[in-house]
């Protein structure tokens, strides 16, 4: 389990420097990377979890707590995109789904065996 | 160490020593809630945690339901060009401008609203928020506030009229008073589309640092006030953070549902109303004397024109004429009725307003501008929202009062470093 902690640290790391960077600079530094400077500090943020994680007695708390946070910012990501596509219909605009795509939704599948090992425990433990 | 958190580990130290001595210590079981909270709890990620669930909260709020708002506006927009082929003029502007581009203006608000509400029931009923609270109330305490000041502060950047609301949650009478009252100034989205025209105009290489600026300055001051209100007008301390930890619960999608529309229902019943008699009032205010305004057309023959010269003396001390007079007059209504005054104003439209403005505004004089939207009166629906929850006007009449007085203060003071600085 630690070394999925490691492995999602170093990617999320990675995709929050690239986003925060792309942010300050102002334009997107790589395709999928957002020039996002909030966006780049939740990956952050998420990269600390699970580095809290790697040094932590309890480590498994954080890499599940970590994932159902990457989860969440996927699925809300996505959320962004349809509501984005949906908004381009209504006023008549142009929408490429090309553009609207982050790192956070390709990363969605990393999240799900933390996320899902969270929801076992839901429901073995007592609340 | 100060005095109460020695008193606090004193106090602990000595309940530790009885329960000692006459409790039997069984091992408990670990439970779900334990997992959640070593992390959401956590001294180093606790707080990062809080913070980006919270912009969860506002993409959740404001771009996932961007495209509901969009339909509303499509659809009273359409409404609208229906009754301006209405051959009476006067009928026809009053239904197109005012009664359908009043409700569409208002019920724009609606989606947002109830998004947010949406995404803090669901904090809520997973038991996240009584953690939130626990984790920020060091630092809100230093400025006067407690830890549950925060949620209804960070809302504020959102809309003022949910973020006050959301001080319900708060029991102690002073605390959600000072919370309420500095609400204001945390610099609502309606503020945004002021900040982005004239920084993109006249800051153009570091537009992005002034409109953040405008944001740190809403922060700054709010910590200010509620430290003054505090210290001078309630006195005391904030009271002391104490609640249960629920356990983690699954909210229910019905559940969710329901909770969020009981409190959007209070948004529609009150803000709205108010809202919709101001979007009429500015009609009516651009418009009139129909005859002189040659049916709206000539704005500046309307009362709002001679609104905007009576406030011209006030504002011409910060490089600012009668426009941005009957814009700030507008403002008052609704923030975002800003820009659009200024397009109808110089007859140019909301989109060509960027074109014009640099021949009534000098950099110095934006920047006065901005602080001045930032800072004075809130919104009429938030004067609403304002005064359902202080439960007075009074109250209701200082927080207008010292944020006209603040608004002037500051904006003479950035307008007179600008100046100082060869800004303008």
């Amino acid at each position: 389990m630690r070394w999925n902690s490691a492995i999602l640290f170093i990617v999320t790391l990675a995709a929050g420097l690239i986003e925060l960077a792309g942010g300050l600079k102002g334009e997107a530094v790589f395709q999928l990377f957002p020039s996002d400077v909030f966006g780049g500090l939740v990956m952050l943020t998420i990269s600390a979890v699970f580095l809290r994680g790697l040094t932590h007695r309890e480590h498994y708390a954080f890499y599940e707590f970590g994932s159902l946070i990457l989860l969440t910012f996927s699925i809300l990501y996505i959320l962004v995109m349809l509501a984005n596509g949906l908004d381009a219909v209504i006023v008549g605009e142009e929408w490429s789904i090309v553009d609207d795509l982050r790192i956070e939704m390709i990363l969605l599948p990393l999240a799900i065996p933390g996320t899902s090992r969270l929801i076992k425990e839901r429901r073995e433990l007592p609340p | 160490m100060d005095f109460v958190s020695e008193l606090a580990v004193a106090r602990y130290e000595k309940i530790g020593e009885i329960v000692g001595k006459c409790v039997e210590r069984v091992e408990k079981p670990k439970t779900f809630s334990d997992i959640i909270d070593t992390v959401v709890t956590d001294k180093y990620v606790g707080i990062p945690i809080f913070l980006a669930l919270m912009w969860a909260v506002f993409q959740f709020a404001y771009s996932v339901s961007a495209p509901f708002s969009d339909a509303i506006d499509v659809f009273f927009s359409w409404c609208g060009d229906i009754a301006s082929g209405i051959e009476n003029s006067y009928v026809a502007s009053f239904l197109s401008d005012g009664f359908f581009g009043g409700w569409g203006f208002v019920l724009v608000f609606l989606p947002p609203i109830a998004f947010v509400f949406i995404a803090l029931t669901i904090l809520e009923q997973t038991g996240y928020l009584p953690r939130a609270a626990f984790v920020v109330d060091r630092a809100m305490t230093k400025v006067g506030l407690q830890g549950k000041s925060f949620i209804p502060m960070l809302l504020g950047f959102g809309c003022n009229i949910p973020a006050i609301m959301a001080t319900r949650t708060m029991e102690d009478d002073v605390d959600r008073k000072i919370t309420i009252m500095v609400n204001p100034l945390m610099s609502c989205s309606a503020r945004l589309p002021v900040y982005v025209l004239f920084a993109g105009v006249f800051f153009k290489e570091v537009a992005g640092a002034v409109v953040t600026s405008m944001y740190l300055l809403g922060i700054l001051l709010a910590a200010i006030m509620a430290t003054l209100f505090r210290k001078f007008i309630f006195g005391g301390k904030p009271s002391p953070l104490l609640m249960e930890l629920p356990p983690y619960e699954t909210p229910t999608l019905r559940s969710v549902l329901m909770n969020a529309w009981g409190k959007t229902l209070i948004f529609l019943k009150k803000a709205a109303t108010i809202l919709f008699i101001g979007a009429i009032i500015m009609w009516f205010l651009t418009t009139h004397p129909w005859d002189a305004t040659n049916g709206g057309e000539l704005i500046e023959n309307s009362y709002a024109s001679m609104i905007g010269h009576a406030v011209e003396p006030i504002v011409k001390p910060f490089g600012l004429d009668w426009t941005a007079g009957v814009a700030l007059v507008g403002g008052f209504m609704a923030k975002e009725i800003v820009v659009g005054t200024l397009g109808m104003i110089y007859g140019v439209g909301e989109e060509g307003v960027a074109d014009v403005i640099p021949q009534h505004f000098t950099p110095a004089s934006a920047l006065a501008l901005m602080a001045i939207t930032l800072i004075y009166v809130p919104c009429l629906a938030t004067i609403g929202i304002l005064r359902q929850e202080l439960g007075s006007w009074k109250w209701t009449a200082f927080v207008v009062a010292y944020e006209l007085v603040l608004a002037y203060v500051v904006a003479g003071i950035i307008y007179g470093i600008a100046v100082g600085l060869g800004v303008a």
